[in-house]
């Protein structure tokens, strides 16, 4: 088992390698100068060819584009993530402050979406064709359908605009602590919204597993058995249907993560996700280029996870 | 049980992420060798606010660097906090038109409008208790204006003899620090300003630069001036809490050398990461009491904000702010040159078909059509050009008479990403369709919107005149090539070198406004640049503040003297 995680995670390093040089090549064809980018034109008007190349100059961006991307590796295997070209701020800083709040929203998520989508697909598949199915079949349809932004502004309106109950905004009070509790009211809305689409997915896989495996003959085996109904839905119906459906949980953490990005904008949540929006849209390519590889091994872990989980509980993938 | 593993792993991760997102309240920034600035106390929990405590609310509104420093006030000269923090030499009073002593408590200017004597205000301390020092001061200046991240370097600090030799000088390294502009001097109490050339406008715009401290800034390179580490001013309030990236606060500095500020605490909360919707949910629900800025200065949005939360109220100020459309005369490098604006007959065309009535009703209430830069209801506005009105037939005559080519498609680009934006700019568009002129409108990011104007890749640019505090300036950006090239360089610069220098160092009312109205008069018929509308600005704000008299009726607030004394939340 253990040979079988060390081959997984040596197979991460040319793929992370890929990766890098495939955003690194997509930013270069962002339009115009990076350091032009940061400027109000009429500012920008005032400074001289020899002030703007110093800039340059100082953000490494007057090498050659294999050399900076050389250099730029060259650092990242030394530990040093560089500093943005916007704010002159050291990115390990950045995302040290900011990580944190995404991996907050998004785990919180994971959990309640999890917890919910399981209960509500397993209800759903033992309940087929009754009210309960129909019903949370159709919410699943409508949670899928509906963009999380479009919930979250809904959620705005109702809960902080009309009944007043939570903040519409931001991540912590001023003044006040800074434990879970008191920060509670900020992440109801943003973890509910993230949810939403993921539980309903989730809600419907675990419905299909479910009818699956609730088909299959040593479940009729059971039932012969004069096993009572509970016991055959959970101990041989939901166990066995949960093997796929953890798969895809470990499967959906990258996309929750970058579902994060439109959620922490709705709520003005200072997170990694706005730091990469507000990267991409000014061109800050050192913030751009380590942000979108902290995803991308968010991804790759996640994707090796699965395959890693897979394998303990089927040995015969790890024989392969 | 291997499942139950996993689940269980799942709550333990998200427990230890809740743990870490906890955090803690910031400390102070960490401390750089080229950054060494004297820390604030800061501390690890605020205290409780007592019941009785009133607290300001503002908007943090910097849109980057908020994970580890601040803004430097010469980068973002809009920022709020900044004015409560920083403080200039001196400051136009909220009538509009008096300028009072900041940092400075006198000055002389000399007969010929060159040189202006500051005279340092004594018993004013930093807030790390150095006292403020003329050395102090003509530093701050100096720096600013060879600092590519100062936003006045470019035009009111270029006028100080000497900063073109030093800002070149800077310019070849990139570890450059400031020296001292040949034009600035200073001795113990005084600091003199020498300028190239007579600029009336010198006092006003220079209300626009606050001073920054020398020993905490000046082993920092002029090229990084644009994050700072920490709040160190002379100001009325000092940082008190610092949490990285979601908000600070400051007290009242008890060392001020003024009257103490009325209301004992400020909450700066950041709104970048929601921007401006954000901000606007928050005035609604009352999570912030006052907002102003670019961002902000929309009526819709004003009564938007006032029509849900019956406790804000909103002020249109009268401001020089306008937007204009610019012509590239220029040859485009991607050989997409308009050869027909070279023509002074489609440009005059061009002109004409703006229904400008129209168009300034889209901001109804807050903005007015412009014939010239300067409003009609400005006493400068030259009485003699009768006030515009579109005129679709003449705009074809003329177009034709110049044999232009309707083949052509026009970019018009503009970096203003809002829906009022786009629906005006829809306009636009139609406007020029009437007579057959195709025009695409490109609504670009900020950064993509910058690099096209540096590059000059467009035909037509959607933009403004802001950061002037007289109509007539706006027409440095239009006769000033210095400022933008957008081609016809020698005439232009021919414009600025005459009328409009002359305006500035114009110190009778005759000789001022016929310069004036010699501006106004050749810019309408050269057609360079297309006035639009001038734009008043908006301030929305709690009815629970009470806030100085008049410093709601005029803009510009950048160079506002916001007396924080007088402000009072009930």
């Amino acid at each position: 088992m253990i040979r079988y995680i060390i081959r997984r995670v040596l197979a991460m390093i040319p793929k992370l390698l890929l990766i890098t040089m495939i955003v690194f090549a997509g930013l270069q064809l962002l339009p115009g100068d990076p350091i032009v980018r940061t400027f109000p034109p009429e500012q920008l008007a005032g400074l001289s060819e020899a002030q703007i190349e110093v800039l340059r100059d100082q953000a490494g961006l007057s090498d050659p584009l294999p050399l900076q991307y050389a250099k730029w590796i060259g650092r990242i295997l030394q530990g040093d993530l560089g500093y943005s070209v916007i704010s002159g701020s050291d990115i390990s800083q950045m995302l040290a402050t900011r990580l944190p709040y995404t991996m907050e929203l998004a785990g919180w998520a994971l959990v309640f979406s999890a917890v919910l989508g399981i209960l509500f697909g397993f209800t759903a598949a033992v309940k087929q064709n009754s009210v309960a199915d129909y019903t949370l079949t159709s919410l699943s349809v409508l949670g899928i359908s509906v963009p999380e932004f479009f919930f979250g502004i809904l959620f705005i309106l109702l809960f902080s605009m009309t009944l007043g109950w939570l903040p519409t905004g931001g991540r912590t009070t001023a003044g006040e602590s800074t434990d879970l509790w008191s920060r509670a009211k900020y992440l109801v809305m943003p973890v509910l919204c993230l949810s939403i689409s993921f539980l309903a997915t989730l809600t419907r896989y675990t419905r299909g597993c479910m009818l699956d495996v609730m088909n299959k003959d040593y479940i009729k085996t059971a039932r012969s058995k004069g096993l009572g109904e509970g016991e055959v839905n959970l101990k041989h119906g939901l166990r066995n249907a949960m093997s796929p459906v953890l798969t895809w949980l470990i499967f959906q953490l990258p996309s929750l993560v970058c579902g994060v990005v439109v959620i922490e904008t709705v709520f003005n949540y200072p997170a990694v996700g706005t730091m990469l929006l507000s990267a991409i849209n000014s061109a800050d390519m050192p913030t751009v280029m380590i942000t979108t590889m902290m995803i991308a091994v968010v991804t790759l872990i996640a994707s090796n996870l699965v395959d890693i989980v897979a394998a303990m509980m089927d040995p015969r993938i790890r024989l392969e | 049980m291997k499942m139950k593993k996993v689940l269980a792993g799942m709550l333990a991760l998200t427990l230890a992420l809740s743990a870490a997102g906890c955090g803690k309240k910031q400390e102070s920034p960490a401390e750089s060798p080229e950054n060494a600035a004297p820390k604030e106390t800061i501390k690890e929990e605020a205290p409780a606010e007592s019941s009785q405590e009133k607290v300001l609310r503002l908007m943090w509104h910097q849109g980057i660097g908020i994970d580890t420093m601040f803004e430097s006030p010469w980068w973002d000269i809009q920022h709020l906090g900044a004015f409560m923090v920083f403080e200039p030499l001196v400051a136009q009073e909220p009538d509009g038109s008096t300028m009072a002593g900041v940092l400075a408590s006198d000055w002389e200017i000399s007969p010929d409008g060159l040189i202006y004597n500051f005279t340092i205000r004594d018993g004013v301390t930093w807030h790390d208790g150095t006292p403020l020092t003329a050395e102090a001061v003509a530093w701050s200046l100096s720096a600013a204006a060879q600092s590519p991240m100062s936003q006045i370097a470019g035009t009111t600090l270029k006028e100080i003899e000497g900063s073109d030799e030093a800002t070149e000088a800077a310019a070849a390294d990139a570890n450059a620090t400031a020296v001292m502009l040949s034009g600035i001097t200073f001795d113990d109490h005084t600091v003199t300003v020498k300028l190239k050339a007579p600029d009336k406008m010198f006092l006003t715009q220079i209300a626009m630069h606050k001073v920054m401290p020398m020993h905490v800034y000046q082993n920092i390179p002029l090229a990084e001036m644009k994050g700072i580490e920490t709040y160190v001013g002379t100001g009325p309030y000092c940082l008190d809490q610092v949490s990285f990236p979601d908000y600070y606060t400051l007290k009242p500095y008890e060392g001020y050398w003024g009257e103490q500020p009325g209301i004992s605490k400020v909450l700066l909360t950041s709104y970048a990461a929601g921007g401006n919707d954000a901000a606007v949910n928050a005035m609604i629900v009352g999570d912030l009491d006052f907002v102003y800025g670019n961002a902000m200065s929309d009526i819709a949005v004003a009564e938007n904000i006032v029509s849900q939360n019956p406790d804000t109220t909103y002020d249109i100020q009268s401001s020089t702010y306008n937007r204009k459309l610019i012509l590239n005369l220029n040859e485009r490098s991607d050989g997409k040159t308009k050869a027909d604006l070279q023509k002074k007959e489609v440009r005059q065309a061009f002109n004409l078909l703006l229904d400008k009535d129209s168009l300034s009703s889209v901001y109804a209430g807050q903005a007015e059509p412009l014939t010239t830069f300067v409003p009609s209801n400005n006493p400068l506005y030259n009485s003699d050009i009768p006030v515009f009105t579109r005129d679709l037939e003449l705009a074809k005559s003329l177009l034709n008479g110049a044999g232009f080519d309707y083949s052509q498609t026009y970019e018009l680009i503009t970096g203003y990403t809002d829906q009022t934006t786009a629906d005006l700019l829809g306009f636009v568009k139609q406007n020029f369709a009437d007579a057959g002129v195709n025009v695409e409108v490109k609504i670009l990011d900020t950064g993509t919107f910058s690099s096209m104007i540096a590059e000059g890749s467009f035909d037509i640019s959607y933009g403004s005149n802001g950061s002037r505090t007289n109509a007539v300036q706006q027409y440095e950006t239009v006769c000033s090539t210095f400022v933008q090239d957008w081609g016809h360089k020698e005439e232009r610069e021919k414009l600025y070198d005459g009328d409009y220098k002359a305006w500035l160092a114009s110190q009778d009312e005759t000789a001022a406004r016929q310069y004036s109205d010699a501006l106004q008069v050749t810019l309408l018929d050269d057609c360079y640049q297309i006035p639009i509308y001038a734009m008043n600005t908006i301030v929305t704000y709690s009815k629970e503040l009470t806030l100085p008299q008049g410093l709601t009726t005029y803009d510009n607030l950048t160079v506002r003297n916001w007396h924080w004394e007088a402000w009072t939340l009930n």
